[in-house]
């Protein structure tokens, strides 16, 4: 080892009188990368004007986003979610957002939770994974152009 | 700055000679915090938070030789280990409440004579998880030795 001092030697050669150690932890936490997946889209299959129609998180057309992370771990669940679902032009409103998550995938005995821009905190499972089901509610005018009407549903996920 | 003249800093700080007791405090660990496979993480040791911080009190112109033993690898338990580097520039000492911090090398020995009050060494560096890094906690601890001369 190098001594950084001019007058090193002098002072070594003068010998060591007491020493003291001190020791602190370098220490870090690998945590598992966040994944997310949309498994399933929300179907509200067919729709006729004048008939709004909902479908509940536990409905097996609910949209279904699947998460894997570090087992145990604070999360927050943030939604960027349409007001409107489109056909070229026409506009099909949607709303009433519902949505439920479990650490395993099914909606039986799920916890209740409302999709929305403001986060939602949620804790994973111990194997690390949860399920998030996305319910709502479209509402056809009585004069609804007919067609196929899509939007998006976005899920941000990260660890507190 | 070169290391050296944190030696000749601190000695023209150093008034006339008092021997007396030095005292070494460990005062914080050096915590990277959540970190993610196969992302490099820095720790500066100029954080105020993360960085880990040793201190040195002792009266006026005793003089102390320190040298520093940091690990290269973090350990978790059942053994997975992950790279940290904690290299030139990572340690950093600073005298007293001064703002300026003089950048050391752990491979190297330093002689500090004190002047008044204390010096505190703060600690940074790299951890660098592996790609399949597995996930847990990691530590190793960091040593370091002051000897009064």
């Amino acid at each position: 080892m190098r001594v950084v001092m001019l007058t090193a030697a002098a002072l070594l050669a003068a010998g060591t009188v007491s020493a003291q150690t001190a020791s602190i932890t370098a220490k870090a936490n690998v945590f598992t990368p966040l994944v997310i997946s949309g498994a399933q889209d929300l179907d509200f299959q067919n729709v006729f004007p004048g008939a709004a129609k909902t479908v509940g998180p536990a409905a097996a057309s609910a949209g279904r986003f699947d998460i894997t992370g570090q087992a145990s771990a604070p999360i927050t669940l943030t939604f960027l979610l349409p007001s409107n679902l489109t056909n070229g032009a026409a506009t099909l409103p949607i709303g009433s957002w519902t949505g439920c998550r479990n650490p395993t995938n099914t909606a039986t005995g799920c916890t209740t939770l409302t999709p929305s821009a403001t986060a939602t905190n949620a804790t994973f499972g111990a194997a690390g994974t949860m399920f998030v089901f996305v319910g709502g509610t479209v509402t056809p005018g009585a004069s609804q152009a007919a067609g196929v009407y899509t939007g998006s549903v976005q899920l941000t996920v990260a660890y507190l | 700055m070169r290391p050296g003249l944190l030696v000749l800093a601190l000695v023209a700080l150093a008034p006339i000679g008092l021997n007396g007791q030095v005292t070494v405090a460990a005062e914080r660990d050096l915590d990277f915090g959540v970190v993610f496979r196969g992302v490099p993480s820095t720790v500066d040791p100029t954080d105020a938070v993360k960085s880990g911080r040793i201190r040195v009190s002792a009266p006026r112109s005793v003089q102390f030789r320190v040298s520093f033993s940091v690990p290269n690898t973090l350990q978790r338990a059942g053994g997975a280990t992950m790279p940290i580097s904690i290299g030139n520039g990572d340690i950093t000492a600073r005298f007293n409440t001064d703002s300026y911090r003089y950048s050391l090398n752990p491979s190297s020995m330093y002689i500090v004579t004190m002047g008044r009050g204390y010096i505190t060494f703060e600690y940074g560096g790299t951890v660098s998880p592996s790609p399949s890094q597995a996930p847990g906690d990691y530590e190793r601890p960091i040593i370091m030795t002051v000897s009064v001369l």
